[in-house]
């Protein structure tokens, strides 16, 4: 059977997508494409919907409606199939690891879950690499629990990345992070980047969206309305990021379907 | 499913919260029997079966409570739906782990109740460990489910009791019948029914767990 083009150079594609919790709309009908080896930032108001799309797209949760597809599978109204959620990575606010857990069973534990590398040795060989592609060496025996928010980070960028995802999504990776931590950490998301791997990631810091994100789309009240492909230089992004979002007293009233396409 | 029983016996290696929690509580019910009840008449097999399964239901019910709680922790959760395997196969992978905890505890359990209730005329028979075996699945099967459930809300110290209590009720008179046939070493045929009704009682609980848990994981 021939594949849907979505899974060629289109790995993400969605159609009136809706999400509701309960009576409350949160995502008001998103038509987005996300091209092969983009880096995409979502930006809006805190309750624009950013977090609920990238969770939609990671199957966290299921849509109210519309359509999605990822990686060429359609996900509604069901979620993703093993076999797509096995081409997928997902970082969050919270580490999503076990703090109880060394970081070396953490990343071997979801080894094994992922079925990453042929064999045992093969797996172990998959952990250490992913421990040095982040610099996890020194922390590789401690408990998740006594990391740094910093480390902790790098090691949820580890456990996402382990079973080398052809799409990566990223919730706010950066909060909390000291500055040589955001250094380390976008030197990650730039190798990976380079590697071919599709990126979408929600943030707030308008710097590391214009350092590192191919596009940039905007999100108001559960709809998009803006997309800047190529992303502007920072200040030009933030003035034209907060023309779209300052006259909004909550963060997120409607006020119109206002799309800027560059 | 296995890696999940292996994560979950590793964290308990680590830490030894579960079962030390769940042994403390377990000699702390048992002593209160044993000072609140008239010594001459805890020593009948029915009274050490009955105090057995009360206990492993409290002090079970609060290592079920944290089994959840260190998912729910730092979202690890949400990385387990996120993999890409059959969400039944996440249940049954806690659910045996859960089921090890409760083994250990019963099997430390009944010579501590031995001991402390001066019990006499015991003459374990097969019926035994196929009665605790039987009885524990059922409680891990119901309580993991519950648990799960439970555990995405404020209220889930309270929760889980409140739900998976009227629905073990049958299994713990069951469970209790065949324990106490199991430690006087009584025949099948005297307790043959409360063993199928374990059995079936296992089998439907673990089926409705591994066909419903997709939707506990969801959202």
């Amino acid at each position: 059977m021939a594949r849907p083009a979505c899974d060629g150079e289109t790995p993400i594609r969605a159609r009136a997508l809706r999400k509701a919790y309960g009576l409350l709309p949160v995502l008001r009908g998103i038509d987005l494409d996300v091209e092969r080896g983009s880096f995409v930032a979502l930006l809006g108001a805190n309750g624009a919907g950013k977090s609920t799309l990238l969770r939609l797209l990671a199957g966290v949760t299921r849509a109210s409606g519309g359509s999605l597809e990822i990686l060429g599978a359609d996900c509604h109204p069901g979620r993703p199939e093993p076999a797509v959620l096995a081409r997928i990575g997902f970082v969050a606010h919270e580490p999503l690891v076990y703090r109880d857990l060394t970081v070396r069973q953490n990343l071997a534990f979801f080894a094994d879950l992922y079925g990453v590398g042929r064999d045992r040795a093969e797996r172990a060989a998959r952990v250490q690499a992913a421990i040095d592609s982040v610099r996890l060496e020194r922390n590789a025996e401690r408990a998740a629990r006594n990391l740094s928010r910093g480390t902790l980070q790098r090691l949820a960028l580890a456990r996402a990345s382990l079973h080398e995802p052809e799409i990566l999504l990223l919730d706010e990776p950066f909060a909390g992070l000291d500055a040589p931590g955001r250094d380390r950490f976008a030197a990650s998301l730039e190798n990976l980047h380079r590697a071919g791997t599709t990126l979408a990631m929600v943030s707030h810091d308008l710097g590391e969206v214009a350092a590192l994100a191919t596009r940039a789309i905007v999100l108001r009240d559960g709809r998009l309305v803006a997309d800047f492909s190529p992303v502007p230089p920072q200040g030009e992004l933030r003035a034209r990021y907060r023309a779209l979002v300052d006259d909004d007293p909550e963060g997120s009233q409607v006020t119109g379907d206002v799309v800027d396409r560059p | 499913m296995w890696s999940i029983v292996r994560k979950d016996l590793a964290i308990e290696r680590r830490t030894g919260e579960m079962l030390s929690s769940l042994l403390l509580l377990a000699l702390l019910v048992v002593l209160l029997f044993a000072f609140s009840l008239e010594p001459e008449r805890l020593r009948g097999a029915e009274f050490v079966a009955g105090i057995l399964w009360t206990t492993l239901l409290l002090a079970g019910t609060l290592a079920l409570n944290r089994s959840f709680v260190l998912e729910r922790e730092a979202g690890a959760w949400t990385a387990l739906a996120l993999c890409p395997l059959d969400r039944g196969s996440i249940y049954l992978g806690k659910t045996i782990a859960n089921l090890i905890f409760l083994l250990v505890a019963a099997v430390l359990l009944l010579p501590l109740l031995a001991l402390f209730l001066g019990t006499t005329g015991i003459a374990p028979s097969w019926l035994l460990p196929a009665s605790i075996v039987l009885g524990t699945a059922g409680f891990a099967a119901v309580g993991t489910l519950f648990s799960a459930m439970a555990s995405r809300t404020r209220a889930r110290e309270v929760l889980l009791p409140l739900l998976s209590f009227p629905i073990l009720a049958p299994l713990l008179i069951a469970a209790a019948r065949t324990t106490a046939a199991g430690l006087v070493g009584e025949p099948l045929e005297h307790v043959s029914a409360w063993l199928v009704l374990l059995g079936a009682f296992d089998l439907v609980f673990l089926t409705a767990g591994w066909l419903t848990f997709d939707y506990v994981l969801e959202e």
